[in-house]
């Protein structure tokens, strides 16, 4: 009996164990980046919330943003939106079909890849979008989340 | 030609445009394509924001986005059946035809301009309409500050720019007393109108104001019981109100979800031929929306002056997913997207004086509307929804069709002031 209740304890320890592990790996899932040339080094968590949603257009030193997302199935972009945008790829896709419709705003492009997020932003001099943590940076910089 | 051909070809006329004006731009490609578009040469303006009338009004400079052309549409099918008085498409006969959709297509054509046109078409009870919703160019001189022209969504309350797009809302059709035909909300404007977002400490102020002529949609039973006239046949009686003005302003508080704002507008409806009746409307809206639950409230007042009356209009509803509330872990997947909705939504016109040569006094019925429904809601996904609702409705604002009315209301009155509807069917949209 007592052996029992060891399994079930040393299970669940096991369990909360992966979770905390698996949620340490999650925070470091991404990184945001900016084109190479752009001035920016360090962002506010709710200013790239407002650049990916479609609430600031403009860069404060001028140049419009051009932010992009990863697709719906990409577990990049699903650490992304909870970690940054505080909401689920669901909820995000929600707000946008509010937007949409309501004629307010259109969602960012979405790509298939790392790097063709890489590349978009390589070639835009005012884009934004977020990569997988691993994922070697040329021609682009990581800024840092404040 | 009839209106709704006219519509029709004035829609095409303008998404037409829209094409055409995306398509002389230096690239085009549909929203999934747009990153393949152009480099971006806007870095000589980099270092340009430097006085204060760039900061406040940025610089033009070409993006990539340019050219970008995105097409979105929604639909909706449905069975319906109430009991005897026809609502929502509902008839006491069923019908599995409540079909409704529309398309959207939208274009940067610069880097400031972007251009939105919409159709819309429906079927209830056997009749089809096909209405330009809107056609709109919109110019962009900072977020804070853009100009709209054309015919634009009527921003009032909530859902009065989404009116007919399911997957915004938890169930097929928004409250009857707020966003029905009763001339509280309208469905566009013809003309100009100023909108933006203002951000101060993490608090973001939306605000929208606007001038024009907007197009006003009255249940008969409500122009039986301001007017008398027995109207014609079909349940909804359509109308222009000249000279509208009015604002909105949303105020979003850094608490996630929450939006509470307040909306006015003034417009003058044709009374009779030659006469122009003023009519006034103020309200206020709350919404706090999380993933798993929501909870939005509007409330309306509307004041016309000709006819002596004012009424008085408001719903509560709610939403919950009860089973994303439970510690279910992933094995709930599927079930987390169960959602129950709703709502209780009133609708009251308060009478001052009686309408002149009205043969018969106003019952009471034709000036209530109280309903209140329940929804069952599995989102597939957030843009498809299958839905099973039932709702009771008291009194016969909305719930009964014009050209029998009067008729139904002399002796013996046979008007039946209960009405139940169930109505099973998707929502979608892309």
């Amino acid at each position: 009996m007592n052996g029992k209740i060891r399994r079930i304890v040393i299970t669940l320890l096991a369990s909360t164990l992966q979770v905390a592990i698996a949620s340490a790996a999650l925070a470091g899932e991404f990184r945001v980046i900016v084109n190479e040339a752009s001035p920016v080094r360090s962002l506010r968590t709710e200013d790239v919330q407002r650049y990916m949603l479609g609430k600031t257009t403009r860069w404060a030193h001028g140049l419009p943003i051009q932010a992009v997302d990863q697709t719906q199935s990409s577990s990049t972009r699903a650490a992304f939106s909870r970690d940054v945008l505080g909401k689920s790829v669901s909820a995000v896709k929600g707000y946008w079909q509010s937007q949409i419709f309501s004629g307010r705003g259109v969602p960012p492009a979405e790509l298939p890849s790392d790097d063709a997020v890489l590349d978009f932003v390589r070639r835009n001099p005012g884009a934004i979008g977020y990569v997988a943590s691993g994922t070697p940076l040329v021609g682009v910089k990581a800024v840092e989340l404040e | 030609m009839s209106t709704g051909s006219r519509a029709f070809a004035g829609a095409w006329k303008a998404i037409s445009i829209a094409l055409i004006v995306a398509a002389a731009s230096p690239s085009v490609g549909w929203s999934q394509a747009t990153a393949d578009s152009g480099q971006g040469s806007g870095a000589e303006s980099a270092g340009s924001a430097e006085n204060w009338w760039d900061r406040l009004i940025p610089p033009t400079s070409m993006s990539s986005e340019v050219g970008r052309v995105d097409l979105h549409g929604y639909g909706s099918w449905a069975f319906a059946d109430t009991n005897g008085n026809p609502y929502l498409g509902g008839t006491a006969s069923s019908s599995w035809d409540v079909i409704a959709g529309g398309l959207l297509v939208s274009a940067k054509a610069f880097d400031r301009l972007w251009i939105n046109a919409q159709l819309s078409a429906d079927t209830r009870e056997g009749d089809s309409d096909i209405s330009l919703e809107r056609a709109f160019a919109q110019w962009t001189f900072a977020d804070w500050l853009k100009l709209r022209g054309g015919r634009s969504p009527h921003p009032i309350g909530i859902y009065s720019e989404v009116l007919n797009v399911g997957t915004t809302r938890p169930f097929f059709d928004l409250p009857q007393g707020v966003y029905g035909p009763t001339g509280t909300t309208t469905l566009s404007y013809d003309g100009a109108g100023l909108t933006g977002s203002i951000v101060l400490r993490d608090w973001e102020f939306i605000y929208d104001a606007y001038a024009g002529k907007a197009i006003d949609e009255f249940a008969a039973p409500y122009v039986v019981a301001l007017t008398g006239p027995i109207p014609g046949p079909g349940s909804v009686v359509v109308t222009d109100a000249h000279d509208t003005f009015g604002g909105r302003l949303q105020i979003l508080p850094p608490i996630e979800g929450l939006t509470v704002g307040v909306s006015a507008y003034r417009a003058e409806i044709d009374q009779t031929p030659g006469t122009r009746t003023e009519r006034i409307v103020y309200g206020a809206q709350f919404e706090y929306a999380q993933e798993n639950y929501s909870l939005r409230a509007e409330y309306y007042k509307q004041e016309a002056d000709g006819y002596k009356t004012n009424a008085d209009n408001a719903y509560v509803m709610g939403t919950v997913r009860p089973f994303a509330l439970m510690p279910l872990g992933e094995s709930a997947t599927l079930l987390d997207r169960v959602e129950i909705a709703a709502l209780w939504n009133m609708y009251q016109i308060r009478r001052v004086e009686p309408a002149p040569g009205f043969p018969i006094r106003t019952p009471k019925q034709l000036k209530n509307h109280r309903e209140w429904a329940l929804g069952l809601n599995y989102w597939f996904t957030p843009t498809f929804v299958a839905r099973a609702e039932y709702h009771m409705i008291y009194d016969n604002v909305f719930a009964h069709e014009g050209s029998t009315l009067l008729t139904k209301l002399g002796p013996p009155r046979d008007l039946d002031n209960e009405t139940q509807l169930v109505k099973v069917g998707l929502d979608f949209s892309f």
